[in-house]
């Protein structure tokens, strides 16, 4: 059996989270469009996972608008919101995952000028530099992501948007990461619109949601229908839906005991690594996600040491995983300073509910065996052995 | 699609349909456009109504509307009738919003009714 | 729980006991991120390819024509919107786009979004049976079309439209093709190389596969140019980002592979079923059917009622005893109740367009399930019309003439 280190690129789907969607797979399984007895029970399961997914970022129910997952939520956000302002300037943190970024880039082709924020070399918004690209004017929109999906680092999120109305700029947040690990409230984060997952949080992949309050004036990115009123068009996918439901009400409920239980096993991992020579845990001295573990071994490459303890079932992400294994150096602790080598090195720890203390015990014997050269690995990049 | 029970049980089996015999008054209302046709016929007798029957063209809520004014007529003295006015009608159907013209067109059947007399043929 | 005699497959479909054993495999058992490199994520991975193959093999393309995502509408969006922008940054200016009226929402409403942007748009009427005229789809080309949408099967009146005709002129002319298959995926055969089309919409939920998950075929060769509408970590060849999930993909697969297997014999099936269903309810007076009844995919009829209210009919019928889950209209604009444009289009009258019903068989309907539905309806039109101070007299008025 595998060890699971990987739950910020994924969650296994919970249990009840399953028995909750079975229903809605099996027996209500009409289009939540219909006007039929089988299409209301359908959409009066919509509305209810919609009050679950509100409560876990203590929004109301109107302000929960269902996507196809976290980057179409994003998409929809920069892009919908983009589309009812004249072009002018978007500040986009330097750390924000390429499901905000490349949105942001796509902009320029219309007219919108976007600048990067920088940040500290604990990995946090640099918020002096953050007033002056405000002062210099102009800005429409604002994205900062809530919680790193790499270094885990937590942002300032009401500082920051407050800080953007000041300057009258929407403020959007990506709270994939965030939510679900950290006591959440919309209305006091200060953000325009927020983007949020469910397979982050032990819900089915394939469904997120944006909230965001109904007055605001943005644009649908798929159209198609009056599905989510008007503003995204296609079937909803029930089952998803109602499963995201679930697993935000177990989010909520269950917070304080993931919360303590994942941060105990960050700690004695964090403990566990300061034994090993010359291993490098970033962003220590930042508020981080109580789950998240990023660090680098002197001598192998991210992409190689992933692949090393893949040898021994334990999986684990080289910096973010995302479209193909990538071997660019991680964009994220590249924007903290570090050299690229380092940056090429990192591999991430991101601890799950589920995750023991055993298995972070395994995962320091191997990489303390690793380091003393008894397991060799050859590494992909001659660059960082030179170095 | 979804009615209150009064307004659903009413569609589903009216207990007044038709265009019952004899008829003594009878009165037709019509949105514009027709697209919701209301027509009662009472039978009288000492100035009371006997009988009530409704024929309708046009959603639930206007079947349903036609089917509550024939209850509620029945056995009343034909100088009340004129109390009955589009506001009890939409709360005791809990009409939507939207259907608000159901109870209007019910005010509205009734008035012509009452001034227009039919001839009985002889039996 | 689903108590109501289920004639809405056009709008949905129950998923298949092997779709959804596929699923619940996935779901229980592997989890990881199809994008990650360790072992769980290169599983997930290995499991996406398979399902990409049986998908293609659908459709006669190949594997890495295929790219996934949330449903029809997306790929309906990424289609238009992404052939659009491709043009676009091409040329520095909008274009021209050739649809037609009775096409899905989720086609109108992105080009209704391109149109706001300065796209001219020519809107395609069609002919009372619902099909669009070629010849004069030829005359309405010009130098910078960039593209033409056309359904294949209309979700309303199941009219099948002319594609190889429709895709010599888009080939002829250098024109790109898309075409929405969200209502023939699996119905009807379909070979990607012999229709000519250069990108083709598919949904898994309309043929007893799981919501929540489409696909767009891209053609390769010639390579068919679009531009991503969602981006973010560079997915499916950059056209469409997001975590996959493999649970919908592999049960969309299975849900292929279904089809494929029984075609034939399934679509005989149901059109035997929709034969007869249509058959005993034409034994009622005013009944029209809406749509070429030859050029008709198996398992929609579409009935307009004259002498009854739409939302009178549609109550009727979908509530009491041995109710019907049918629509009235097209599914997906049914949260407004507004009378069909597809049947406006064929040229019923906002009455009779209202005035409709679509009732759609699928892989789980039954004889008993045709013989419910007509005597419910013959049923509850009679009672409605006896019902009508209207129906008499217009009846009479008929009989006399």
């Amino acid at each position: 059996m595998s060890i699971y280190f990987d739950n910020n690129a994924t969650t296994k789907l919970d249990e009840p989270v399953l028995d909750a969607m079975l229903p809605y797979l099996r027996e209500t399984y009409a289009n939540a469009a219909s006007l039929h007895k089988p299409g209301r029970a359908a959409r009066a399961a919509i509305d209810s996972a919609r009050e679950q997914v509100a409560a876990l970022v203590n929004a109301h129910p109107s302000q929960v608008l269902f996507t196809g997952g976290g980057t179409e939520a994003n998409n929809m956000a920069l892009k919908g919101l983009a589309a009812r302002l004249k072009p002018g300037r978007i500040l986009v943190s330097a750390i924000e995952h390429p499901a905000v970024l490349e949105p942001g880039a796509a902009l320029t082709r219309s007219g919108w000028q976007v600048e990067q924020i920088p940040v500290d070399a604990q990995g946090r918004l640099n918020l002096q530099a953050y007033a002056r690209l405000l002062e210099k004017g102009d800005v429409r929109i604002v994205a900062c992501m809530y919680a790193n999906n790499e270094t885990g680092v937590i942002q300032d999120i009401p500082a920051i948007s407050a800080l953007a109305r000041e300057h009258g700029a929407l403020m959007h947040c990506d709270a994939v990461q965030a939510a679900g690990k950290l006591p959440m409230h919309y209305r006091q984060s200060g953000a325009h619109t927020m983007s949020l997952s469910a397979h982050k949080i032990y819900g089915p992949k394939g469904v997120g949601a944006l909230i965001l309050d109904k007055g605001l004036d943005i644009d649908a990115l798929l159209h198609g229908g009056s599905h989510e009123h008007g503003l995204r068009g296609g079937t909803e996918n029930t089952a998803a839906i109602v499963g995201f439901g679930k697993a935000a009400e177990l989010a909520v409920q269950q917070l304080e005991k993931r919360r303590a239980h994942t941060r105990e096993l960050r700690d004695h991992l964090q403990t566990g690594l300061r034994a090993i020579n010359g291993i490098q845990v970033f962003a220590t001295e930042a508020e981080r996600l109580p789950n998240t573990l990023q660090f680098s071994v002197p001598g192998f490459d991210g992409e190689s040491l992933v692949m090393s303890l893949d040898r021994y079932y334990i999986a684990v992400s080289p910096g973010s995983a995302c479209a193909s294994g990538s071997v660019e150096p991680s964009h994220v602790l590249l924007a903290m300073g570090l050299p690229a080598d380092i940056a090429k090195g990192a591999i991430r720890v991101s601890l799950g509910k589920d995750n023991s203390q055993d298995e972070v015990n395994q995962l320091l014997t191997v990489l303390a065996q690793l380091t003393q050269g008894g397991a060799p690995m050859p590494s992909i990049n001659p660059g960082v052995l030179a170095g | 699609m979804i009615y209150s029970n009064q307004i659903e049980t009413r569609f589903r089996n009216p207990g007044y349909p038709g265009a019952a015999q004899p008829i003594d008054l009878t009165g037709r209302a019509e949105t514009p456009g027709s697209a919701a046709v209301l027509q009662l016929y009472l039978q009288i007798e000492n100035g009371r109504v006997m009988r009530a029957s409704f024929q309708a063209f046009g959603c639930p809520a206007c079947i349903a509307a036609g089917d509550w004014a024939c209850e509620w007529l029945t056995g009343r003295k034909l100088v009340q009738i004129n109390t009955l006015n589009a506001t009890q009608i939409e709360s005791a159907l809990e009409l939507a919003p939207a259907k608000r013209h159901v109870a209007l067109l019910v005010e509205d059947a009734l008035a012509n009714a009452l001034t227009n007399t039919v001839t009985r043929n002889p039996p | 729980m689903m108590q109501a005699i289920y004639l809405d497959n056009a709008a949905t479909t129950a998923l298949a006991p092997a779709v959804l054993s596929a699923m619940q495999t996935q779901l229980e058992k592997c989890y990881a991120n199809p994008a990650s490199t360790h072992g769980p994520g290169r599983n997930a991975a290995q499991v996406v390819a398979q399902a990409r193959t049986q998908v293609a093999n659908l459709i006669q393309a190949r594997p890495e024509e295929i790219v996934w995502t949330s449903g029809a509408t997306e790929a309906n969006n990424l289609a238009i919107k992404g052939v659009a922008d491709f043009h676009h940054r091409q040329q520095r200016k909008p274009g021209h786009i050739i649809t037609a009226r009775t096409e899905h929402k989720a086609v109108i409403d992105p080009v209704r979004d391109l149109e706001s942007r300065g796209w001219r748009v020519t809107w395609l009427n069609v002919d009372a049976g619902g099909r669009i005229d070629v010849p004069a789809l030829a005359q309405v080309l010009t130098h910078d079309t960039a593209l033409i949408s056309v359904m294949h099967v209309n979700n309303e009146i199941g009219v099948i439209q002319d594609i190889s005709a429709i895709a010599r002129l888009a080939r002829e002319n250098d024109i790109t093709l898309h075409v929405d298959a969200a209502q023939s995926l699996g119905k009807l055969p379909i070979d990607v190389d012999a229709l000519g089309v250069d990108l083709l919409s598919m949904s898994a939920h309309k043929l007893h596969g799981p919501k929540g998950v489409g696909a767009l075929y891209v053609r390769q060769r010639p390579k068919a140019r679009l531009l991503a509408q969602i981006q973010g970590g560079g997915h499916e060849q950059g056209l469409r980002s997001g975590t996959l999930a493999p649970h919908q993909i592999v049960g969309f697969a299975a849900a292929c592979t279904l089809a494929g297997s029984d075609m034939a014999e399934e679509q005989g099936r149901i059109a035997t079923l929709r034969n007869d269903l249509w058959g005993k309810l034409k034994t009622l007076p005013g009944l029209i059917r809406n749509g070429n009844g030859e050029k008709t995919v198996a398992g929609i009829l579409n009935i307009s009622v004259e002498g009854v209210d739409g939302e009178a009919l549609l109550a009727a019928v979908t509530g009491g005893e041995q109710a019907l889950a049918v629509s009235s209209g097209s599914a997906c604009s049914a949260a407004r109740a507004e009378s069909s444009y597809v049947l406006r289009a064929l040229g019923r009258t906002p009455e009779l367009a209202g005035a409709s019903l679509r009732l759609s068989l699928g892989r789980f309907s039954t004889q008993a399930d045709v013989d419910i539905a007509a005597d419910k309806i013959s049923w509850e039109v009679n009672r409605l019309r006896a019902l009508s101070p209207l129906w008499e007299v217009s009846s009479k008025m008929q009989a006399a003439s």
